[in-house]
């Protein structure tokens, strides 16, 4: 029996898929209980994705200049560019 | 040894490397700020926050080598984190400090505990990404940012990058395996 690659179920998956081939996969889940485990660990890994998504927006933090040029005077060093983004 | 780039700092820290103070504010910036929050600190109280733990930490250096005889970093951290920020609102003037509020904040606050643990979960999240983005083939980054991080369709990010739509999955694909590797390796996860 041929089963399908992790990223041909992720399509299936997200909708990606032509409308046989998503009959076609639709069928073969049915009974073939590895690619039906493979789909689970695509869930897994989109909640790993959603967790990351998260994690990026919450340390999204713009910098603050000043609060640099106080740090640099605090830590007598004169080698750090102002404009570096923080 | 001097340690230089972002790729793998918490790496450098848990490997007793030297540890320039400005890496140190550019990675763990964010996740103080978060934690003043935690403590209700005002916006003027979290800038005092970052100055105190990264004096706290390099003790005045431009470069420090974390002792591991501390322990675990994660916990050093929280623990000069917590610290400091009590000690920012023991300073607040005008007695504006009752004992009921000190109480709020005691070293072992199951609810302070909790949120500091998701804080550093997506803290590691955030800097497993910075080194994805120097593991992978740019295309294959670029393809997962914009798909997972972006929120474009496939198809969008496909005719975007002028590959095919199975190309991106694929780029997620490893991106993804390489992320779970990455966030193995790095200390405290």
């Amino acid at each position: 029996m041929k089963h399908y690659t992790q990223e041909q179920l992720d399509q299936y998956k997200h909708g990606d898929m032509s409308i046989i081939g998503k009959l076609t996969c639709k069928m073969h889940l049915c009974f073939c209980q590895k690619c039906s485990d493979q789909l689970r660990t695509i869930s897994e890994d989109d909640s790993f994705m959603s967790e990351l998504k998260n994690a990026v927006k919450t340390f999204d933090v713009p910098p603050d200049e000043k609060e640099l040029k106080t740090l640099c005077s605090i830590f007598k060093d004169d080698t750090i560019g102002h404009s570096t983004s923080a | 040894m001097a340690y230089t780039t972002k790729k793998s700092l918490l790496q450098a820290i848990k490997d007793g490397c030297d540890v320039s103070w400005f890496e140190f504010y550019e990675t763990y910036r964010p996740l103080i700020l978060m934690r003043g929050s935690d403590y209700n600190l005002s916006e003027a109280e979290k800038k005092e926050l970052i100055q105190e733990v990264l004096l706290s930490v390099s003790k005045g250096n431009k470069t420090f080598t974390y002792d591991q005889s501390k322990g675990r970093f994660r916990s050093y951290l929280r623990k000069i984190i917590s610290r400091r920020a009590v000690d920012i609102i023991r300073k607040r003037k005008d007695n504006a400090v009752s004992p009921e509020i000190l109480e709020q904040y005691p070293e072992n606050n199951p609810a302070l505990d909790k949120a500091w643990q998701q804080e550093w979960h997506a803290h590691v999240l955030s800097q497993a990404l910075q080194v994805l983005r120097t593991k992978v083939e740019p295309q294959t980054f670029q393809a997962f940012e914009l798909y997972v991080l972006e929120e474009m369709s496939a198809k969008e990010v496909a005719d975007f990058l002028k590959i095919k739509v199975d190309m991106v999955y694929v780029a997620k694909s490893r991106a993804i395996k390489s992320l779970r590797e990455i966030m193995k390796e790095l200390p405290g996860e």
